[in-house]
């Protein structure tokens, strides 16, 4: 038996989000008290995302020492307080907030994604990972065994597993070879520590799991079961014993930094020593997650709605970033991407960029723009947090929380740009979390002034386009590409192409085309 | 301090267990007492273990083990031993759990642990009557068989103790007790019938046998600073399930029946949603010499609805409650 003080969880509600009702005598409510006594329970079956906040908050009270509250929430305005000579500002924030720490990976478990823990040895990367997969029902010794330690000798057969000795021998053809399979393959929590010591061509072989969910040796296919990832490395550049692959890289969806300890937590430190206490084989029941509860979990968060406004300022922000006027001569191929492809020197296409405010356009602060596999990283976790603060729909904080996650080393700086050149901005060199939730304030500034919620022709065009063409009249399509022409008109009198009028542009060119295709086909009937 | 043989062989059995116990209640609880935690093994763990050996020494081992570890939870909370917030909980392990052993045995959590719990409960509702709750536990609990017997009796004489607010759910549990266990808990018939006493009890909240007198109605409240619920005199408004009170910026629920009566926090919504009942005649012909008030006679405030009548006063923090049939 274990020691369940340690097992207490948080008490319900973890996120009371509006002041309760009195509440109705229960009868179960004698029963319910410092013993936790299993059927003293009011009998409702505890809400999923309740219990995914009693996780975390069980694990950040008990099993990791991270005083770090860097995801900020406010719902009244945060006292701040600016520090010494260099003014550090500190904020003590106004309502819950959390650690990227332990919620970012819990945020992964919950939506079955892939996490990068990065952060110098000893800092509990490989630990935070093992508690998840305890979280998932796994005994600890399992997962110890499973995680996968990246190595300079590591082969394809170590991480897969062996084609049967027998078999080789005495297989007629490919199909009879059977494989032995590593167990780790079946799991829904997988573990890859130090990923960024596996050799490349064994890499390979991992990206095709991650990225395709299924492992293949000697024609012979073994599918894995939708999991969360949690991969460990030191540095989250790809340096270590191999660079890391580029597509491997991509795979991820949000980098968390184990931030450094505190020492005047030195205290819970030694105690837990002396206790002789491991977290991870503590975690108590209440807080383990069936398969069914997991699946209903990913199926709850994908049902959390982003709202028009929410999803037009990503829109908005994602525009910013890859137009690169002078990479292409013909308009589609105005982009950082053209560039890259190119292998022309960077700063040489740089230099020919020309007539737009450098300081001013957020698109020069970075060397490339968003892929879709960002995009939807980036929604699926902005629901998963507004799923775990017990929202019904996404909201701006919950993005701007969760984007310099997912963006890490996704959205690369190009720190000669004119905007890490001025003073105040330089420490954004080095803080790339700041850097990117400061990306996104300064596309939200932009999206304000030019009063984009109030005023959006390119959203009316694209509304009236998604209700359909079925039976839509010549002139009435005339009269819509009129009105297209028209407004690429005025979109293009006297203004700077800017990353988001790119995509306006390329949107409005996409409808005229639709039309254009629509008027042709009315006049072939 | 001496421990028992039975218990002590436990204890050397699994020490690197218990011992693991102990040191994750210190990382959790920095005020953790160990010697606290020593005597309560000693004095009130020892006994119950003992009367589980008695009965089937082949289970007590594990019986200990969760014994020990509620033990753990509730001294590093300062719910259980000298630190202890309230004294119920102790006397709920020392004079009542080793006298069901037949019920610790079946599960320990669920009948010591829900004890417990309901302890914890009890002792912080100002109208429950702590004594006579655990003088009634004390003498029917060890006439118990199962768990959910336990649980029906548990609900039952926190209503008899004064917990009128759990009125309906305690019949309920009540239909569900043997008749001898219920006439033990709610006190009568000795030798009636149960249903002669249950089914006028579910159908008037004031009713007592004959033979006891009509009841006098209950005094309830008092001024926060002595441990009353009220800041101010409370101002009273009779809904159609009962009463409310409004002291200051607070809102409170009375309840009220024949066993006793309670005060709970509500919001205010609960205050201004609620629509006021009257039974004015009631009030025009009251006699306040006919009762005992122990308030001011000048300015009382009469409130009623149909089983009840409520007398307050601007110049008290306490409440009167009546049956109405005790009003001429």
């Amino acid at each position: 038996m274990v020691f369940k003080s340690f097992k207490r969880v948080s008490k319900s509600p973890t996120n009371p989000n509006s002041k309760p009702r009195t509440h109705e005598f229960d009868v179960a409510d004698l029963f319910v008290g410092p013993i936790n006594v299993p059927s003293g329970q009011t009998g409702e079956t505890l809400k999923l995302d309740e219990k995914l906040r009693q996780a975390y908050f069980w694990i950040v009270n008990n099993a990791i020492i991270s005083p770090h509250y860097d995801v900020e929430f406010n719902d009244t305005p945060p006292q701040q307080f600016d520090i010494g000579g260099g003014r550090s500002r500190l904020t003590l924030p106004s309502a819950q907030s959390y650690s990227s720490y332990v919620l970012l990976p819990l945020l992964t478990f919950a939506t079955r994604s892939k996490c990068l823990f990065v952060g110098g040895p000893g800092r509990g990367k490989t630990a935070s990972a093992i508690l998840m997969g305890v979280l998932a029902g796994y005994p600890v010794k399992d997962m110890r065994r499973a995680m996968q330690h990246g190595q300079p000798q590591m082969t394809i057969s170590d991480l897969l597993g062996n084609p049967l000795p027998a078999d080789l021998v005495a297989a007629q053809s490919m199909d009879e070879i059977r494989i032995a399979w590593r167990s780790w393959l079946g799991m829904r929590v997988k573990i890859i520590d130090e990923y960024n010591r596996i050799p490349t061509r064994t890499q390979s072989a991992l990206l095709t799991v991650m990225g395709d969910n299924y492992a293949e040796i000697l024609n012979q296919i073994f599918e894995c079961p939708d999991a969360a990832w949690y991969l460990t490395a030191n540095d989250d550049q790809g340096g270590g014993t191999y660079q890391v692959i580029e597509a491997l890289r991509d795979r991820i969806d949000v980098i968390v930094q184990a931030l450094s300890f505190n020492p005047r937590f030195l205290s819970d430190l030694l105690q837990r020593i002396e206790a002789n206490v491991r977290p991870e084989e503590l975690v108590p029941k209440e807080i383990i997650f069936t398969e069914a509860e997991i699946d209903q979990m990913v199926a709850d968060i994908r049902d959390i709605a982003v709202p028009e406004p929410v999803r037009r300022r990503i829109e908005f922000f994602a525009s910013q970033f890859e137009m690169f006027e002078a990479a292409g001569e013909q308009f589609e191929y105005m982009t950082k991407d053209t560039a890259r492809l190119s292998r022309v020197e960077w700063a040489q296409v740089v230099s020919a960029d020309q007539g737009r405010d450098r300081l001013k356009d957020i698109g020069t602060q970075t060397v490339n723009g968003l892929s879709v596999r960002n995009l939807m990283a980036m929604l699926k976790f902005a629901k998963a947090l507004s799923y775990f603060r017990g929202a019904n729909e996404v909201s701006l904080d919950d993005v701007r929380q969760v984007v310099p996650f997912v963006l890490n080393d996704k959205l690369r700086p190009d720190h000669d740009a004119p905007f890490f050149s001025l003073p105040e901005n330089a420490v954004f060199r080095t803080d790339k979390i700041s850097w990117l939730r400061r990306l996104l304030d300064l596309s939200n500034e932009e999206y304000d002034r030019l009063d984009l919620d109030r005023n959006d022709p390119v959203g009316e065009l694209s509304a009236a386009f998604a209700l359909g063409l079925d039976g839509l009249k010549e002139r009435e399509v005339r009269a819509r590409l009129v009105k297209i022409e028209r407004l690429i008109g005025q979109q293009a009198k006297g203004r700077k192409l800017y990353g988001h009028l790119y995509d306006d542009l390329l949107k409005l060119k996409y409808l005229h085309q639709r039309y254009t295709n629509y008027l042709l086909w009315l006049k072939a009937q | 301090m001496s421990i028992s043989q039975p218990f002590v062989d436990i204890l050397s059995a699994r020490r690197q267990t218990f011992n693991n116990m102990v040191s994750t209640a210190r990382l959790n609880h920095t005020g953790f007492d160990t010697e606290a935690f020593s005597n309560f093994l000693g004095e009130e763990v020892d006994a119950i273990v003992q009367a589980v050996f008695k009965v089937d020494p082949g289970r007590a081992h594990h019986i200990a083990e969760d014994l020990f570890e509620m033990a753990v939870n509730l001294v590093a909370q300062n719910r259980a031993g000298k630190h202890a917030q309230d004294g119920l909980v102790n006397r709920i392990w020392r004079e009542v759990a080793p006298n069901i052993p037949q019920l610790i045995l079946i599960d320990a959590l669920e009948s010591l642990g829900a004890l417990t719990n309901t302890a914890t409960y009890v002792s912080g509702q100002s109208g429950v009557r702590n004594n006579d709750w655990l003088d009634l536990l004390r003498g029917i609990a060890p006439r118990l068989n199962s768990i959910e017997q336990l649980r029906h009796l548990v609900t039952v004489v926190t209503w008899r103790s004064g917990g009128a607010h759990i009125r309906n759910a305690a019949l309920k549990a009540a239909s569900e007790l043997p008749s001898e266990i219920v006439s033990l808990a709610i006190g009568y018939p000795k030798n009636g019938k149960l249903s002669e006493s249950l089914v006028p009890l579910a159908a008037d909240i004031w009713w007592t046998p004959g033979r006891l007198g009509p009841s006098q109605g209950h005094t309830i409240g008092g001024f926060v600073g002595l441990g009353g619920p009220f800041p101010m005199p409370p101002e009273i408004k009779a809904v159609y399930d009962g009463f409310l009170a409004r002291s200051d910026d607070q809102y409170f629920r009375l309840s009220a029946d024949v066993f006793g009566a309670v005060v709970q926090s509500v919001q205010a919504e609960d205050w201004e949603e609620s629509q006021a009942v009257s039974a004015h005649d009631t009030v025009k012909t009251f006699d306040v010499t006919t009762v005992s008030l122990n308030m001011p006679d000048e300015d009382l405030k009469f409130c009623a609805n149909s089983s009840t009548i409520v007398i307050s006063s601007p110049h008290s923090h306490y409440i009167r409650v009546l049956p109405r049939r005790s009003v001429p």
